[in-house]
């Protein structure tokens, strides 16, 4: 969980990237907004303006001399004043930043601000001056009375701490941006989200493709910055399916072209065999036709699977009465199972219809009942179901009493040239992965199981809801 | 028998020419277009068996030219192309036949005898299949020497079934041949197969349940 969390903050996010990006910026923006203000306060203050500084001396000078006679009021007066400029400085709460009077009359010291230290050190009249002392740095500002020898000194503490401390004090052009952040976060949020949402319609495109699906992307950014993914996307599909094509093609080309030899080699034996030999030279023969009709097998089989490869061709699809084709092809392998002493038996209650292309149908049909044939017991019967069930799906069962494939094995055997160990009967893997291939492409689904009551493989077929009777729905998925 | 095998693989064409001669055909192998129009013109040929990927071009051309000739001369094409497409080709273009490499030998061979029989006329003489006899022009057919009385309709499902004999047929191809009309009765088939079977004997019609009926050349050797 926590773990979790860890990654989902340690994993780069675009989003999250944009957001903070702009969150970054706005506070920079907003920090030098501030640090300008400030500044300009600051500039603009009295204590830059000589002019202010000399009519609040000349005033403090004033009441010192009008006074001069009378020490207890001008010592009140001048402690009122202190106050009142003490009260007037905005940061009366911070004491650092308070202003200090000092007022001589001669060389005496007939006033000082409360709690201040008395010896300060001025040079050049009417002029701010930076001073340091004690350590700390001052502005201060000296003026000498025309009439007396009164003189008044003020000064500001003027270090980095004063500094920092004024700032602080000016906090409040700070907290709108404290504020508004989190507001902010929202709508960028959502608006990094809906712009990025084409981004994510190509990314879950391009995650649907596979072998079976290799057409150009369907939505068609037309943003600038995806335009060219967009198409580099397709150039990539489109090369990938040039390939898969190619080598389909390639495996065809050399399977049709394994028919000649295989042909010749076929009726070469078959020449041999009619004519005079012995008893023992016909075994001999005998595994040469055999090995010749599994080799023809393959071959078959191989073209079939990548002609069903070939064909996602929902195009050459046309409504076709499964049980019908289910007919035909039993009937026409009724021989192969005679020969293996094998009874066909079809029970199609009803009309059955599926929409599919009539070859690949076939291919499965057949692939089905060889199979059946091959692994069923001489004496026993493989009998096949064609249903439709009651969501209008058609349901197509093939049984026979052979050993089975074991749980364990049922995905696999679905594989190309995979064959089940302790396999007694020849082949070569394809046959199931034939009847896959076609029936995905009928958007079929095909489940293994047991007949009921008896050992033996049960493969169903699970076709799609078909549209002629029914208003049109989604394919159903069930199987049987 | 003259056979005309136009064939370009050596191996094919050698092994077919010398299966067909033990089975005392004549074979006239020729390897390309113009040298197998040149045969056709100057000898007389029974049948021709056709490769359709030739060096000097495609075997259809012939065939296309032996039709506009009007020649009634049966081709069988021998391919490795499969497809439905390709099959319809040739027999639209005037194939008697068509034969998928790899092939059986015996099954070129009942094909070419069909086909030579078809083109003489001998047809649908006579059909036996275990002491039951069709034979065409008469309509008739005898069992132990019998005629067995058969009505029209039985007559044309038993002779379907004798002249297809080994190969089952569809309950869908035997009723559209026998019931029309009376289409939607579902045990008229059945009705008629077991008069038939009445009629005779056991042993003959074998039911493939839900498929379809078959007469078998051979007995069943006992089980099933």
């Amino acid at each position: 969980m926590l773990r979790k969390f860890w990654r989902a903050i340690r994993t780069p996010s675009l989003t999250r990237r944009l957001m903070l990006s702009q969150l970054g910026l706005m506070a920079a923006i907003w920090s030098v907004l501030v640090f300008l203000i400030i500044r300009d306060i600051a500039y603009t203050d009295k204590w830059y303006q000589p002019r202010l500084m000399n009519n609040r001396a000349t005033m403090i000078l004033a009441v010192t001399d009008a006074l001069h006679d009378r020490p207890v009021e001008q010592h009140t007066a001048l402690a009122r004043i202190d106050e009142f400029q003490r009260q007037e400085h905005r940061e009366e709460d911070s004491t650092g930043l308070k202003m200090t009077m000092l007022v001589w009359m001669g060389d005496e010291l007939i006033y000082v601000s409360p709690g201040e230290r008395r010896r300060v050190h001025t040079a050049i009249p009417f002029v701010i001056e930076h001073s340091v002392q004690d350590g700390r740095r001052f502005r201060t500002y000296m003026q000498s009375s025309v009439v007396s020898k009164a003189r008044v000194v003020l000064l500001l503490p003027a270090d980095a701490e004063a500094v920092f401390i004024a700032l602080w004090s000016r906090g409040f052009l700070l907290l709108p941006i404290v504020i508004t952040l989190p507001i902010l976060l929202l709508p960028a949020w959502f608006s990094v989200w809906l712009a990025l949402n084409p981004f994510r319609k190509v990314a879950e495109e391009v995650a649907a493709k596979g072998p079976e699906n290799l057409a150009p992307l369907a939505y068609k950014p037309k943003h600038r910055e995806l335009l060219q993914m967009g198409k580099s996307v397709d150039g990539l599909l489109e090369r990938i399916r040039a390939g898969v094509e190619r080598e389909r093609r390639f495996i065809a080309d050399a399977a049709h072209e394994l028919r000649t030899p295989l042909a010749a080699m076929r009726i070469n034996v078959e020449a041999l065999r009619q004519r005079p030999h012995d008893a023992a030279d016909e075994t001999l023969l005998d595994g040469l036709v055999h090995a010749g009709d599994r080799a023809t097998r393959l071959v078959s089989q191989l073209l079939a699977l990548m002609r069903s490869d070939a064909a996602p061709a929902t195009a050459s699809q046309q409504p076709l009465r499964l049980d019908e084709l289910a007919q035909e092809r039993l009937a026409a392998l009724g021989g192969i199972a005679r020969q293996r002493g094998v009874e066909l038996e079809l029970d199609a209650p009803s009309a059955v219809t599926v929409t599919g292309e009539r070859q690949g149908l076939i291919t499965l049909l057949d692939n089905l009942i060889e199979n059946a044939i091959k692994y069923a017991p001489a004496g026993s019967s493989v009998s096949m179901r064609v249903a439709t069930d009651a969501a209008g799906a058609a349901q197509l069962s093939v049984e026979d009493a052979g050993p089975g494939i074991p749980v364990g094995l049922r995905e696999r055997v679905f594989e190309r040239f995979y064959r089940a160990p302790d396999q007694l009967q020849s082949g070569s893997g394809l046959g199931l992965a034939i009847v896959r291939a076609v029936a995905e492409a009928h958007h079929a689904t095909i489940s293994l199981g047991e007949p009921d009551g008896h050992t033996g493989l049960r493969v169903s077929v699970s076709f799609g809801a078909v549209s002629s009777p029914q208003p049109p729905h989604a394919p159903g998925r069930g199987s049987s | 028998m003259k056979v005309l095998l136009v064939e370009d693989d050596m191996d094919i064409g050698n092994g077919v020419r010398i299966a067909l001669g033990d089975q005392g055909m004549t074979v006239v192998w020729v390897r390309r277009l113009a040298d197998a129009l040149a045969s056709l013109e100057t000898a007389a040929h029974d049948i021709v068996l056709l490769d359709l990927g030739l060096p000097d071009g495609d075997g259809i051309t012939l065939l296309q030219r032996l039709r506009r000739e009007r020649q009634t001369l049966p081709v069988l094409i021998l391919t490795a192309r499969d497809s439905l497409s390709d099959k319809l080709l040739g027999l639209d273009a005037g194939a008697d036949d068509y034969l998928v490499k790899p092939f059986a030998l015996a099954e070129l061979l009942s094909r070419l005898r069909a086909l030579a029989r078809r083109s003489y006329g001998y047809e649908g003489d006579t059909v036996d299949v275990r002491g039951l006899t069709l034979h065409e022009p008469t309509l008739r057919v005898t069992g132990s020497g019998k005629t067995i009385e058969l009505s029209r309709s039985e007559y044309l499902l038993l002779s379907t079934l004798l002249k297809r004999a080994d190969r089952v047929q569809t309950r869908r191809v035997l009723e559209e041949q026998v019931l029309t009309g009376s289409a939607g009765d579902s045990n008229a088939l059945e009705v008629h197969i077991s008069n038939i079977r009445r009629k005779i004997g056991d042993g003959y019609i074998r039911t493939v349940r839900g498929v379809g009926y078959v007469i078998d050349k051979a007995a069943a050797k006992g089980g099933a």
